[in-house]
């Protein structure tokens, strides 16, 4: 996925991040629209109809400058500060939640939560010069099938696979189809969550043999783009791993729809 | 192309949609989801409309951006409605709208009372935009995002996901 540099000063910083959150629910990262594209080309009958809607409806929130998805969502925002920051005396959860919310006005977006918005942030320190910044919201049409597994600390990766598959099955063509799979192992429990939600973020189409096995046994459920069957259940599926405790290993699946909105961009304040 | 128009003049014409046919819907439909659904169920409140020949579509927009017609507007998940619906389809209700399979009690309650269920594209809500032509707040308008709006739509992309003989497109 591209990474380009998003430059602000002190004093414009809000707005510049503002901006990412509108275009972060107007437009779809390039890759993934291409991968669509090309299932669209293969696809055939009522799955090939709900393709190229969902490339329609690209092309109109782009070009019209309005959300993909009237689930605009929680946003759930990774933030790795850089060792040349000037970010270190900021308050970063005030400076992203303000701007969040400035984007809603904005933007047009949808009161989608009980309270005024409120991003999820996870701020983390990194060895890389610059600071990067991924901005993904969250539309609970999918987030609501996300699972947390605690399992055998011996179970195989044939064993896991089933739990997976499992998962999918049985969200039945609910969170928007084709899905982007994303798997986190081990850590606790919080972390594989996160873990499978920052996967996510990772958007190549390059595949581990694991992952890709993985995806043809997804795709043999036969759901479809659309849930109403057909070849093309999923687009990919990401996993990432850490250490597991000897005693057990925390699994978490997220079933991402196929509108993965993410933005990821390297922050520059001067 | 099918057309299916809404409010039905005739009820008769559902019998001519089957499972897994695209139609496109043209005329008046009317958004609803969870909480409207919950506070009529637990009698704070009614329809703000005759059911009688109307369809719900299960949807909470954006707000409307200045020079549009209506703000982003695709289906929500269906089965979370699941519970409400069957009373619906009994009181003469002629469509549903949203994503996702529904329950055995739905598919049976379209069967008896003879009305179907339409699968719209998840995850569009710029694309169905574009098909509404007038739109207005009819009930719940304090509800924001979840208040009912009577929108006038057309060439509204939909496959039949329960026809009125049970048949049933995410039967798998």
């Amino acid at each position: 996925m591209q990474e380009n540099i998003r430059a602000a000063k002190l004093n414009n910083i809000k707005d510049v991040i503002a901006g990412e959150v509108i275009k972060s629910v107007t437009v779809l990262p390039g890759e993934l629209v291409e991968e669509i594209r090309k299932s669209s080309r293969k696809a055939e009958g009522i799955e090939k109809k709900v393709l190229e809607g969902m490339l329609k409806n690209c092309e109109i929130a782009e070009k019209e400058n309005i959300p993909l998805c009237q689930d605009t969502g929680i946003f759930e925002i990774w933030f790795e500060l850089g060792r040349e920051s000037i970010l270190k005396d900021i308050n970063v959860n005030d400076l992203f939640t303000e701007a969040v919310r400035q984007g809603h006005k904005k933007g047009g977006l949808r009161d989608s939560m009980t309270g005024p918005p409120s991003p999820v942030i996870h701020i983390e320190s990194s060895n890389k010069k610059n600071t990067r910044v991924t901005i993904t919201p969250r539309g609970f049409g999918s987030e609501n099938y996300t699972k947390l597994h605690m399992i055998d600390p011996n179970a195989t990766f044939e064993k896991i696979s089933e739990i997976i598959v499992e998962d999918v099955k049985s969200a039945n063509g609910r969170p928007c189809p084709p899905y982007m799979v994303g798997i986190g192992i081990g850590g606790t429990a919080s972390q594989a969550v996160e873990l499978s939600a920052r996967a996510l973020t990772e958007i190549d189409f390059k595949f581990t043999d694991r992952e890709k096995d993985l995806l043809n046994e997804i795709n043999k459920l036969s759901h479809g783009a659309g849930g109403m069957g057909g070849s093309i259940t999923a687009l990919a599926v990401k996993i990432k791993e850490r250490p597991s405790h000897i005693a057990g290993k925390a699994l978490g699946v997220h079933i991402g729809c196929w509108s993965n909105r993410v933005r990821r961009f390297f922050l520059e304040v001067s | 192309m099918k057309s299916l128009k809404l409010p039905l003049k005739d009820r008769a014409v559902l019998k001519n949609f089957k499972a897994g046919e695209l139609v496109f819907v043209d005329g008046v439909i009317y958004t609803a989801r969870d909480r409207v659904h919950d506070l009529i169920s637990k009698g704070r409140g009614k329809w703000p409309f005759e059911l009688k020949n109307n369809a719900i579509f299960y949807c909470g927009p954006t707000p409307k951006p200045k020079g549009r017609n209506f703000g982003s507007c695709g289906p929500t998940t269906s089965s979370r409605m699941d519970s409400y619906t069957p009373a619906l389809y009994k009181k003469g209700l002629a469509a549903t709208i949203g994503k996702g399979p529904r329950s055995p009690e739905v598919i049976e309650s379209i069967k008896k009372y003879g009305g179907v269920y339409l699968v719209a594209y998840g995850g569009c809500g710029a694309l169905y935009a574009e098909t509404v032509r007038e739109a207005e707040p009819a009930g719940f308008k304090d509800l924001g995002p979840q208040a009912v709006y009577k929108i006038t739509v057309s060439g509204f992309p939909a496959v039949v996901g329960i026809d009125s003989r049970g048949g049933n497109v995410f039967k798998r």
